[in-house]
C-alpha cells in the first residue's frame, strides 16, 4: 500500500517530444489541407466595381445629370441607378466643397455591402466647383 | 553460442493487430494523400484558366468602351483588308478629333464632352457586327482573346428607361460546352442614352 499510494504523488511527464513533433506534424497537415480547400483565388471584383464606379460618374458629367442634380433635380440621376447591372448597388452623393452633402441618392431597393468601392470626381457648375461621390458594391 | 542458436529456432509473431491497424491506417493516409493532390490539381488548373479569362475580359472590355482602336478608323477599312496586320486594336469609342470640336466644348475637359472614353460610336459597334460572321477569328485575335478554346459574345443594350433593349450582339454564344465563362460589364453612352456593355469570355 505505501508502495501505491507514493506512486500516486508522482508527477510523470506528460508531453514528450515524440507527442510535441505529432502535434506539429498534425497542425501542418490540417493547415495545408484547408489551404487547399479555401477559396483563395484571384479577386478582380474590386477593380470592376471600380471600372463601373468610373464610367458612372463620366456618363454622368458628359449628360450634365451632375449639374441638374446640384440643381435639385434628382430624376436622370435615380435613372441611371436603376440602370446599373441588376448585381450592383449604387449610392451618388454630391458636395460642394466643405459644406457637406447637397444630393444623395441610392438605388432602390438595394443595400452597398461592407465590400464597397469608392470613387470620387470633381466638376465645375456655374463657376463653383462641385465634388461627386459614387459607392458601389455587389448587393 | 548455444543460446543463441536456440532463440533462432524459436518461431516469432509475425502479424500483430497493432501492426494489421497501422498498414489499414497508412493505406488510408496514402489513399487520401492522392484525391487531395488530385482535387488540388484540378482546382487550381480551373482557377488558373478563370483568372486568365477574367484577365483577358477585362482587358478586351477596356479596349472596346475606353478607346477608338488602333487605327481609329478601323471600321473604314474594307472587308479584305481587315485581318491583324492591318487593325492592331479594336475601340468603339467615337473619335476624339480636338479640331473638329464646337468651339463651345474646346474649353471644357475632354471628359465633358461627347468624344472619346466610353462614348461610344454606332457606326463602329454596327461595322463589327456586320464582320462578325466572316471575321470572328480576326476580331478575337484582335481582342487578345487567344487561349485555347477561349471564345467571345459582346452585347451592347441601351436603357429605355425601365429596362435595357439589346442593341447588338457580337460574337458566339456560350453553348453546352461552356466549362467557365466570365461577364464583364462596362457602362457607357450612345447618343447621349445609357449603354451597358457586356462581354463573356468562355472556354470550350
Amino acid at each position: 500500500m505505501e508502495k501505491i499510494g507514493l506512486r500516486k504523488n508522482r508527477k510523470g511527464l506528460i508531453f514528450t517530444i515524440d507527442a510535441i513533433l505529432a502535434i506539429l506534424a498534425t497542425i501542418m497537415i490540417l493547415i495545408s489541407v484547408y489551404s487547399i480547400f479555401s477559396n483563395s483565388h484571384f479577386n478582380s471584383e474590386n477593380n470592376d466595381l471600380n471600372k463601373i464606379a468610373l464610367d458612372s460618374l463620366t456618363v454622368l458629367e458628359k449628360n450634365d445629370y451632375l449639374d441638374q442634380s446640384v440643381s435639385g433635380n434628382l430624376t436622370m440621376i435615380n435613372n441611371f441607378l436603376a440602370a446599373l447591372p441588376s448585381n450592383i448597388c449604387g449610392n451618388i452623393s454630391v458636395y460642394y466643397q466643405d459644406k457637406g452633402i447637397i444630393t444623395s441618392s441610392k438605388k432602390p431597393g438595394c443595400l452597398i455591402s461592407d465590400n464597397v468601392v469608392v470613387t470620387r470626381r470633381a466638376f465645375v457648375f456655374e463657376h463653383k466647383t462641385y465634388f461627386a461621390k459614387m459607392e458601389v458594391s455587389y448587393g | 553460442m548455444v543460446r543463441y542458436s536456440y532463440n533462432n529456432n524459436k518461431r516469432g509473431q509475425i502479424f500483430s493487430l497493432d501492426l494489421i491497424i497501422a498498414m489499414l491506417m497508412f493505406i488510408v493516409v496514402i489513399i487520401l494523400i492522392f484525391q487531395i493532390l488530385d482535387y488540388s490539381n484540378n482546382k487550381i488548373g480551373l482557377e488558373e484558366s478563370a483568372n486568365d479569362i477574367s484577365i483577358i475580359a477585362g482587358n478586351a472590355i477596356s479596349s472596346l468602351t475606353e478607346t477608338e482602336g488602333n487605327p481609329n478608323n478601323w471600321s473604314l477599312i474594307s472587308l479584305n483588308d481587315f485581318n491583324e496586320s492591318n487593325v492592331f486594336s479594336l475601340g468603339l469609342a467615337k473619335n476624339s478629333n480636338f479640331n473638329n470640336q464646337d468651339s463651345s466644348v474646346k474649353g471644357k475637359s475632354m471628359s465633358s464632352n461627347n468624344n472619346g472614353y466610353i462614348v461610344l460610336d454606332k457606326n463602329k459597334i454596327s461595322r463589327l457586327s456586320s464582320l462578325n460572321n466572316t471575321k470572328y477569328n480576326e476580331i478575337r485575335n484582335i481582342l487578345g482573346i487567344k487561349g485555347p478554346g477561349y471564345e467571345f459574345l459582346l452585347s451592347v443594350k441601351n436603357w429605355n428607361g425601365n429596362s435595357y433593349d439589346t442593341i447588338k450582339n457580337i460574337g458566339r454564344y456560350p453553348d453546352d460546352n461552356a466549362g467557365i465563362v466570365v461577364k464583364k460589364n462596362r457602362m457607357g453612352l450612345i447618343e447621349n442614352n445609357i449603354t451597358l456593355v457586356e462581354l463573356r469570355v468562355w472556354k470550350r
